[in-house]
């Protein structure tokens, strides 16, 4: 009979793993940089040759999302990002960047290491707050489909009525020639946006092949104060 | 001040000529000069008014590290200071003759106001298609161009050109008619040129 306590107690141990708190609770946040732009803007392309040397120096700790407005010719950058320029009140002025969805810098400094040390200055406060909500990314694959399921690691600090998801896919190296546009390769370009509630977790499916060599990036936003909460991202 | 300010407005000067050809889907870019001569700082409308254009020409306007795309924008010009405006004629598939004014006007003087017609045109297809080698403004356009030698009417050879960018460049020439015999990988061919300044 000695022998049966041990053996219980092993069992139980097998079969029910205690949960281990999530370790990146207290993580920092991921400094969000959203550029507004088109192709034929003669003055875009110096903020964005800046945001691609940010991207080079913090790789996967800061998010760039360029949005191309359908303006001139551009057609980089799907009619659904009108949300986000109804959400940001930009009309057919370019470069025009948020940061972190508050702070708007409309056009561009006068050389691109000055606008690189601007962006850095604002990478650097924003890097030294704490993510509340801990958005993340897991991925499963099956056959040839993706499936993508967001959660966060606190819920409780989401307020899914003022809250809400923007899912964006961006792609780098794009090649896009227009008469009169300065550049012909493009990077960070939104490909595609949805809206979604702020309901979590939730579970998104993605062909292997469309994601191919794209950047998922899943934002949580304020729709009132427009301060970009939580950003979470994924590189395929 | 006010008075003063109204009277001595600002000054707005074409840095190029105004005077333009774009190719269909090509593009052209005018600077322009708006110097602010009053004792206060002004924003001024900048406005294009289309009397002749092609349905489908488009205008990006860009100044102080901004551009701004469509038919009107506006520009805060400090007290005394100038600004650089660069507009871009932006040419789609459609051809025809251009003649636009270019407006400006001070918002809070809207009697204060300057234009500059701009004109020119989006040349027809058809017609450059048949000629292998054709004049516009400034230019020799031509497929595989290697030179141009230039001969007054009398036959004087005065130089020879080169291509640069698949065009020649001749508003270097002076007043009055040239013969050009031009050099191509095609061949050689003769065109007369009349230079207005």
């Amino acid at each position: 009979m000695k022998w049966i306590l041990p053996i219980a107690f092993i069992i139980l141990s097998c079969s029910r793993v205690p949960p281990v708190p999530r370790t990146d609770v207290e993580k920092k946040i991921i400094p969000v940089f959203e550029v507004f732009g088109y192709a034929r803007c003669s003055n875009c392309p110096l903020v964005e040759h800046a945001t691609d040397s940010l991207k080079a120096l913090y790789k996967d700790s800061v998010s760039i999302l360029e949005y191309h407005l359908r303006l001139l010719g551009d057609t980089l950058s799907p009619e659904e990002i009108n949300t986000k320029t109804e959400l940001y009140n930009i009309q057919n002025t370019a470069p025009c960047t948020i940061i972190q969805g508050t702070r708007r810098i409309d056009g561009a400094e006068d050389s691109e290491e000055t606008q690189l040390e601007s962006f850095k200055s604002y990478y650097n406060a924003l890097r030294a707050q704490k993510d509340s909500v801990g958005l993340y990314i897991t991925t499963d694959t099956m056959n040839d489909t993706i499936i993508i399921t967001l959660d966060a690691d606190s819920i409780m600090n989401i307020d899914t009525l003022k809250d809400v998801i923007f899912l964006s896919i961006t792609e780098d190296s794009v090649f896009f020639q227009l008469s009169g546009a300065e550049d012909s390769i493009y990077n960070n370009v939104v490909r595609e946006m949805k809206l979604l509630p702020s309901t979590l977790p939730q579970t998104l499916s993605f062909s292997k092949e469309y994601l191919r060599q794209k950047h998922l990036i899943m934002m949580l936003q304020d729709t009132v104060n427009k301060n970009i909460i939580s950003v979470a991202q994924r590189r395929f | 001040m006010m008075v003063l300010s109204l009277i001595i407005g600002f000054v707005f000067t074409p840095l190029d000529s105004t005077h333009v050809y774009i190719e269909a889907n090509g593009y052209a870019s005018l600077r322009f000069e708006l110097q602010n001569n009053a004792f206060m700082n002004a924003t001024y409308n900048l406005v294009i008014k289309r009397l002749s254009a092609p349905s489908d020409l488009s205008f990006d306007m860009c100044f102080n590290g901004s551009c701004h795309a469509g038919d009107s924008s506006a520009i805060n010009v400090e007290a005394g200071a100038s600004d650089t405006i660069t507009l871009d004629i932006i040419g789609g598939n459609n051809t025809g003759p251009l003649d636009i004014f270019y407006l400006v006007y001070d918002q809070n003087a809207q009697n204060d106001r300057d234009s500059v017609e701009i004109t020119g045109g989006v040349p027809v297809l058809e017609k450059r298609q048949k000629e292998d080698i054709y004049s516009i403004g400034d230019y020799i356009y031509g497929d595989g161009l290697l030179s141009a030698r230039v001969l007054t009417k009398d036959g004087r050879l005065l130089g020879t050109l080169y291509p640069k960018n698949n065009r020649i460049y001749t508003g270097g020439l002076r007043h009055g008619v040239y013969f050009l015999i031009i050099k191509t990988t095609h061949g050689k061919k003769a065109i007369k040129i009349y230079r207005r300044h």
